[in-house]
This record gives C-alpha cells, sequence and structure tokens, in this order.
C-alpha cells in the first residue's frame, strides 16, 4: 500500500507529465486502478514502478488523442553537458511555477526527473529512453528560453 | 529572493500535494482492491459448500435410488414367486392390450435385453410400489421354465432406473429392470 508521501510523490510526477493539477489526478487515479489490477505482481519498488506505469499511461492517453506519439521535433546535434550550467542559473523562487508552465511535457518531466528526482542525465536518458545527446539538448533550450523570458524579470526584481 | 533554478523547481514541486479527500480517495482505492482478495476466499469457501452440499446430496440420492430399486427388485421377485392364477390366458398381445386398458400406456412387447426366446401365456393388472401394473406371463422357451414381464409407467422418481439395463437376484430371482420409451420394463426368472 502506498504511503501519503508515496502518493503525492507520483501526484507531483503526474503534474510534470500533463502541466494540469486535474489531469495529473485524472492520471494517477488511472495509473493506481492499473498499478492495483496486479495485486500478485512482486515488485521490487513500487514507486518507480508505478512511475514506469504513470509514464506509459500517459503516453498512451496522449497517443490516443494524437496520432504520432512524443517524439523529437528538431534533429539533436552533440552539445557539452548543460545540466552543470544549469545548476548555476538562479532564478526567482516564485517564478519556477510559471517557468515549469511554460514549458513542454518533456521538458517539464525532465526538469522533475533532475531537479525533484535528483537523477542525472544519464540515468534520466534511460529513464525516459532518449539519448543523452537529446536531453542535453533540451536542457540547453531550456537555460536559454529561461535566461531570455525571466532573466529580465530577475534583473528589474533586484533593481 | 534569488535561488538556483534546480532547487526552485524542487521547492516548486513539493507545495504541490493532493488534497485531503484525493488522498482519501486513493487511499480507498487501495484498502477496496484489497477487498477482492478477501471476496475470493469468501467466494472459494461459498463454492466449497456448494460442491460438498451436491456431493452430500448425489451420495444422499445414491442412496434413494438403490434403496427404490431393491425394493422394486423384491417386489417382483416376491410377485413373481406368488405364481397366481393368469387373469387374462392368451397368446396375443393385442388381446391382452384390449383387456389391459387402464394402465395409460401402450403395453409393449417383451423386449428382455438379455435376448431370452419368450412365449406369451397371458397377463393382468398387478401393482409396483403401489403403481399400476400390467403383470405379463410368459414361457422362457430356452430355459423351458416361467418368466414373467412387468411393465409400469415411469414415475420422475424412477428417472435413474433410465440407462443400462440393471440385474440383482432376490429370494432366487434373476429380476431384470430396463426402462424404454418411459414404462419400466421388469422381468423376473427363476435363476438358474
Amino acid at each position: 500500500m502506498l504511503t501519503d508521501d508515496q502518493l503525492n510523490h507520483a501526484y507531483r510526477y503526474c503534474l510534470a507529465l500533463t502541466g494540469d493539477a486535474d489531469d495529473a489526478y485524472d492520471l494517477l487515479q488511472s495509473g493506481m486502478v492499473k498499478w492495483l489490477a496486479r495485486p500478485d505482481a512482486k515488485v521490487g519498488n513500487p514507486a518507480a514502478y508505478l512511475r514506469r506505469l504513470l509514464r506509459n499511461l500517459f503516453i498512451d492517453l496522449k497517443r490516443a488523442h494524437k496520432p504520432t506519439p512524443l517524439a523529437e521535433a528538431r534533429p539533436v546535434e552533440a552539445l557539452a553537458d548543460d545540466s552543470g550550467d544549469l545548476e548555476t542559473l538562479t532564478i526567482r523562487a516564485e517564478l519556477a511555477g510559471e517557468i515549469l508552465a511554460q514549458c513542454g511535457t518533456q521538458d517539464r518531466e525532465l526538469l522533475f526527473l533532475w531537479a525533484v528526482e535528483g537523477y542525472t542525465i544519464d540515468e534520466i536518458a534511460r529513464i525516459v529512453d532518449r539519448p543523452r545527446g537529446t536531453l542535453l539538448s533540451r536542457l540547453h533550450r531550456i537555460r536559454k528560453r529561461v535566461q531570455a523570458q525571466f532573466g529580465n524579470r530577475d534583473q528589474e526584481a533586484s533593481a | 529572493m534569488n535561488k538556483p533554478f534546480k532547487q526552485a523547481v524542487r521547492e516548486h514541486y513539493q507545495t504541490q500535494q493532493l488534497g485531503a479527500a484525493q488522498l482519501q480517495r486513493l487511499k480507498a482505492m487501495q484498502t477496496l482492491a484489497r477487498r477482492p482478495y478477501r471476496r475470493n476466499v469468501l467466494a472459494f469457501a461459498a463454492a466449497a459448500v456448494i460442491l460438498a452440499a451436491i456431493g452430500l446430496s448425489y451420495v444422499a440420492n445414491r442412496i434413494e435410488h438403490g434403496q427404490i430399486r431393491q425394493a422394486i427388485v423384491e417386489e417382483i421377485a416376491a410377485n413373481h414367486l406368488k405364481n397366481g392364477d393368469i387373469k387374462v390366458p392368451t397368446a396375443s398381445l393385442a388381446e391382452l392390450r384390449g383387456n389391459l386398458d387402464q394402465l395409460g400406456f401402450f403395453l409393449a412387447e417383451a423386449r428382455p435385453p438379455h435376448g431370452q426366446a419368450l412365449r406369451l401365456l397371458g397377463g393382468g393388472y398387478c401393482s409396483i410400489q403401489g403403481r399400476m401394473a400390467a403383470q405379463l406371463q410368459y414361457q422362457d422357451i430356452g430355459a423351458q421354465s416361467r418368466a414373467t414381464l412387468y411393465q409400469v409407467s415411469l414415475p420422475q422418481a424412477w428417472r435413474f432406473l433410465a440407462g443400462k439395463p440393471f440385474s440383482a437376484q432376490a429370494k432366487g430371482v434373476a429380476v431384470t429392470l430396463w426402462v424404454s420409451e418411459g414404462v419400466l420394463f421388469a422381468l423376473a426368472a427363476h435363476s438358474k
């Protein structure tokens, strides 16, 4: 049986995927139904198992509404590891929600796994089954976007 | 106040929580999901009780059927041994049919399962377990002895007699029971 903390953690992951509180709860509830339908399954790490299940379910639901699965829109060039740069980036704390709201599903999931779960880029690449370079490219774009859109407001606030 | 981006994202997510009602519903789902197991156990126990009841009922039926069959065999044997007068002496089954018209079924030719050759001597009414029956007396041509054939309409409670012919001995009489077209036939002859 999942604890309150585990349920809240799973809900946050759903929030990262859907970007909407109601959709996140719906996804979590659907995921729980699937998860509970297999009570005999021997699961070593229920939280990780549930996360994978939620991710697959979310992709299935997306596929049901879109003819093509989630995929990279642009070709990815080999980049240096930008996660370090993102570590040094600072923002006004209250802007985090706004930044995440402007991110797409894949970027939100990436940021969740990186910032909340604390996974390295290599680990995230395995979890989301994407090349490392793709993720680095995304982090690079996130940093540029955050700096471009929120850097000015940051400076205004500190002035 | 500025914070590292990573920390700000982490703290933002930490503030996102399920509402109390949502948490309650999800926890209830988990509790309910465990109940099917209990329900399965109860269903299994109920099924076991039903199966046991069916089994007991089957055994009770078998015992009751055995008792009914034995009672019929003994009555047939006793009737055969009485060797009473033939009420309607005739070698014609058609004549006998005309005389025994209260049976509620059409008196049939004797077709004993063991293929004995029988010659009709005559017959009359009798009763088997309180039911009106026909008693037909024959000469067993092969054995040179007397044979008696009983025919009685098959009641619901005797349906179990349908199927393979049943043979038994009672009071030194060999009795064979068989069912054909809703009529119970019982052939009694002296044991060899």
